[in-house]
């Protein structure tokens, strides 16, 4: 369950920057998560509650906006969007792709006050 | 717009649905930024491993100032990291000198274990915590203080998918898998084994006895990881472990060298 952890940097990250801007209330935070960050999105939102009950983001709402994924054939060069990340190249059928999009774990914005 | 109460959460997602428990209160309104308060949008754009990653990069730099081979060894629960370790202390304490960071939830029961081997140890409980982070490798590192030229081995938690995530610093990442476990692993746990520079394939004393194919195993692990060599021991007996020995003694080459 590191979505825990991950949830409490969210938090962390968020609260600090809310504090330097001055911001006494969160309301909304949104992150970035890549399909192949390794992060489960309901188990984010789960621990997002727990985290940030008795904090100045306490019921703020947590908008998980997924990436999809982006890939690269190491064979052939053929760049595509793979539903899953083992999948192989549309191109030349080979498998043994590098992935170029879909790691992302990343705050992107917060609403405050 | 989302179908459970109209509110904007999915707007700007992409198949991720907001949960609606039929207790939902709301009490938080949704409401977009008012011009008439003091409501704003702050724009961040932080990546939430960054910390990780910077402490971890300073790891790194220590190791190499120190022309220390700092290993990072992750598996499943019970796939043998431990018997793998101590079978290897015992062999080859001698050539090198070694330290190990022991990491698990509870017990200090691997430590004992490596301490018997006559090796300095620093188990890390991490309670709740599902793997190892930098922050905890860096404070380990300083209790140990481990001399010039040591192999240093973490022994992560025994788990397949969170210490994927979190780089500790380590110049190799050893996946420890073993036959009493599915020959598709490698594809059912793809973010760990895509970064293993190395598969140790352990209780391969058993392959007699299970439906374990060592052949579907490479294969599922090259679909992944065209680069992973594959080293198949009994840690336990002592097959197969002098080809590990001359990897790890191949590895401390090129980190003393500092390549």
């Amino acid at each position: 369950m590191h979505e825990l952890a991950l949830s409490q940097s969210i938090v962390d990250l968020v609260l600090e920057r809310a504090r330097a801007e001055r911001l006494r209330t969160v309301t909304r935070v949104v992150v970035a998560v890549g399909a192949a960050a390794g992060v489960d999105a309901e188990a984010l939102r789960f621990c997002w509650d727990v985290v940030v009950e008795e904090t100045a983001a306490r019921g703020a709402e947590l908008l998980i906006a997924e990436v999809p994924l982006q890939a690269r054939c190491r064979s052939c060069g053929h760049e595509f969007e793979p539903a899953v990340v083992l999948a192989p190249c549309p191109g030349c059928g080979r498998s043994g792709v590098e992935l170029m999009r879909g790691r992302e774990l990343r705050v992107t914005s917060f609403d405050a006050e | 717009m989302c179908d459970s109460c109209g509110c904007s959460a999915l707007d700007r997602t992409i198949g991720v649905v907001h949960p609606h428990a039929d207790t939902h209160v709301h009490d938080h309104g949704h409401s977009r930024p008012d011009p008439a308060g003091d409501m704003r949008t702050v724009r961040v754009e932080a990546d939430l491993l960054a910390k990780n990653d910077r402490i971890a990069a300073a790891n790194r730099g220590w190791f190499a100032r120190g022309k220390l081979l700092v290993l990072n060894l992750v598996s499943s629960p019970g796939a043998g990291k431990t018997t793998l370790l101590e079978r290897t202390l015992r062999d080859v304490a001698g050539a090198w000198p070694w330290a190990v960071i022991e990491g698990d939830q509870q017990t200090d029961n691997d430590a004992r274990r490596i301490a018997a081997c006559g090796v300095p140890v620093v188990q890390i409980n991490t309670g709740t915590m599902c793997h190892l982070d930098a922050e905890m490798v860096a404070d380990a590192c300083g209790r140990l203080a481990p001399a010039r030229g040591t192999v240093v081995v973490i022994e992560n938690i025994g788990n397949l998918v969170c210490p994927a995530l979190f780089d500790l610093g380590e110049a190799v990442r050893v996946v420890v898998a073993s036959v009493t476990e599915g020959d598709d692993k490698p594809a059912k746990y793809p973010y760990m084994f895509e970064t293993a520079d190395l598969v140790v394939l352990n209780k391969c004393d058993l392959l007699p006895y299970v439906p374990f194919e060592v052949e579907r195993f490479e294969a599922s692990l090259y679909d992944v990881n065209p680069d992973a060599p594959v080293i198949a021991v009994s840690a336990i007996r002592g097959d197969g472990v002098p080809a590990w020995y001359r990897w790890l003694g191949d590895r401390r080459g090129v980190a003393a060298i500092g390549a």
